[in-house]
């Protein structure tokens, strides 16, 4: 069964067409990251998987139900992080929990679910007097509370510093791990490479690919960049730099100091260390760098497409 | 009810920002001047039975939709203008749940202030030795309840049809001046004006005076005249067989429409808006 699934979302808002045809898929228990460029219509559609925003056609589902129909149903099967909340103010963090331990009709210990989000210490502390973090902290803390089925989280780790991001990506592994499908949108490439189990590229409102971070980086055939560290005279390494750029899979060569810097295909890695020790170079080092998924995004993102 | 739950907190709400306490103190003191100044006659003997209840039905009716208006129309457009809508909406109420909630929720504020302002009024007046009729005063309090529920439907139903605070603020005093202060009858005068091509006949054909006491306040006008001893409003007084839209039954119905109406209309529009 798929958690969540788009068929055709179309949203148009006047003259913009912020969504243009998505189709997406999320399977029961992953976790699925929803990347995209400012504007590429992310919060969109999560608006519409929440009802905020209706579709001008097309269907979104959450655990078979409609979106739009049985909102309020989902709803008290999700947590849900939206971009754009405002806290109660006058309210504390255990109200806060209360509140929503009510609506969803639960037994849970307002401190508890504080706790797991770091915020306990600020349990009876009025929300007004959070910092921009703990806000962020607490609206999560509140998403997990009753343990839902689905995990809805529009950039779950803006406004916070790097341990609340560490935060973030542990909360969503443990629950995926009970699980808890999660399905967030980020920034933060290294976050999503981190943790999830597959990724969704939206670019101009619509989805350009999906796979595995492995299995995105295999299609792009993005390269490493290999740095060698060799000895020799000048003229042999002129011959290796030559012989490289020869080897399969090697997209160009140059120097830097006392480096021979090779973009490469993982292929290819091998080969050009052996065309340099061939060319009578001795290796003293060399370090290998994977293309990370900025590279992938901004090849997704600003590709032919 | 998850509606009942959103009313709680709307409750509570205006108890945490001391809407409530200012409300039952305009309200005290507003009801108790009045029945200090009414319950005795300048010979300053005691006021005759019915004069007190009078008097506060026609503050009720200037005051009490002023109240409930006001604290009533920034209710849902500020939740939506500042974002706790989106956290409201994440949770699974529906979003009529939100618009029922808070008019039932408003309804109580205002409820309570009348109840503390006529509470006040009438130990003022027993002690200024007035004699109270208490159920003439009992059905005036309950009147003005009415005339503040409509009210509070009235402002919810625009603040769930608009998206800006000022936008709604605006429209809930329009409201007010157009049914208080009567400036409803404009509208039929001008359709008058404008079919009977462009001039004002001779006198008005029955339809006008229909839709004229088709204001929810002057209906509120009808029922007190009908009821109370002495006359206290402002409307001309009832003949001995009213026309049927000056009667009871009709008023009734113009208040229950104005009741369920705005709230019906105001939820439609709000269902159907992107946040």
């Amino acid at each position: 069964m798929a958690a969540i699934h788009l068929d055709g979302l179309v949203k148009q808002f006047g003259d913009v067409r912020a969504l243009d045809g998505v189709d997406l898929s999320v399977r029961d228990g992953e976790i699925f990251g929803f990347l995209g460029p400012n504007g590429a219509g992310k919060s969109t559609t999560i608006d519409v998987l929440l009802d905020f925003v209706r579709p001008t056609s097309g269907t979104a589902t959450v655990l078979d139900m409609d979106a739009q129909a049985e909102s309020t149903a989902i709803r008290a099967r999700t947590g849900v992080l939206p971009e754009g909340y405002h806290l109660y103010d006058r309210l504390t963090g255990r109200q806060h929990v209360e509140f929503v331990r009510e609506s969803k009709d639960l037994d849970v210990d307002p401190v508890a679910a504080l706790e797991r989000v770091g915020v306990a210490d600020a349990v009876d502390r009025r929300a007004g007097g959070y910092s921009t973090g703990m806000k962020q902290r607490l609206m999560l803390g509140m998403a997990l509370v009753g343990d839902p089925d689905v995990l809805i989280l529009d950039e779950p780790s803006s406004g916070l510093d790097p341990a609340g991001v560490r935060d973030v990506r542990e909360v969503v592994r443990d629950e995926a791990g009970d699980g808890t499908t999660v399905f967030f949108s980020s920034h933060i490439l290294s976050q999503v490479e981190a943790v999830c189990d597959r990724v969704g590229i939206l670019r101009g409102g619509r989805v350009v690919a999906v796979d595995t971070v492995a299995g995105l980086r295999d299609a792009v055939g993005t390269d490493a960049t290999l740095r060698v560290t060799v000895e020799g005279d000048p003229d042999r390494v002129e011959a290796g730099v030559d012989a490289v750029r020869e080897v399969a899979g090697v997209t160009s060569v140059g120097r830097a100091g006392a480096d021979v810097v090779v973009r490469v295909e993982d292929r290819g890695k091998i080969e050009a260390l052996h065309a340099l020790e061939d060319a009578g170079l001795a290796i003293r080092d060399f370090e290998t760098q994977e293309a990370s998924l900025e590279e992938l995004f901004l090849a997704y993102a600003e590709g032919d497409g | 009810m998850s509606w009942r739950l959103v009313a709680r907190k709307d409750v509570a709400d205006a108890i945490r920002q001391y809407h409530l306490h200012l409300t039952g103190v305009v309200a005290v003191l507003l009801f108790g001047g009045t029945a200090y100044v009414t319950s005795r006659t300048f010979e300053g003997i005691g006021a005759p039975p019915g004069a007190v209840a009078g008097a506060l039905a026609t503050l009720g009716t200037f005051l009490v939709p002023l109240l409930a208006a006001g604290f009533s129309q920034g209710d849902v457009v500020g939740m939506r203008e500042r974002g706790d809508l989106k956290l409201l909406l994440g949770l699974p109420f529906a979003r009529r749940d939100v618009i029922l909630g808070s008019v039932a929720g408003r309804t109580v504020v205002v409820w309570a202030s009348v109840l503390f302002g006529v509470g006040a009024a009438t130990l003022v007046a027993l002690a200024r030795g007035a004699n109270v009729a208490f159920d003439f005063l009992l059905f005036a309090t309950g009147m003005i309840g009415v005339i503040g529920a409509v009210f509070v439907a009235i402002a919810i139903g625009i603040s769930a049809s608009v998206s800006t605070e000022t936008r709604a603020g605006a429209l809930a005093i329009a409201a007010y001046f157009l049914f208080v202060f009567q400036l409803w009858n404009a509208i039929p005068m001008a359709a008058l004006w404008a079919v009977n091509g462009f001039a004002l006949p001779p006198s008005s054909p029955t339809w006008v005076d229909v839709v004229i006491n088709c204001n929810p306040v002057l209906a509120l006008w009808n029922v007190f005249a009908a009821v109370l001893p002495g006359n206290p409003s402002f409307v001309a007084r009832l003949p001995s067989t009213p026309p049927v839209y000056r009667t009871v039954p009709f008023a009734v119905g113009v208040l229950a429409a104005w009741l369920v109406g705005p709230v019906a209309l105001g939820a439609r529009r709000f269902d159907r808006t992107d946040l």
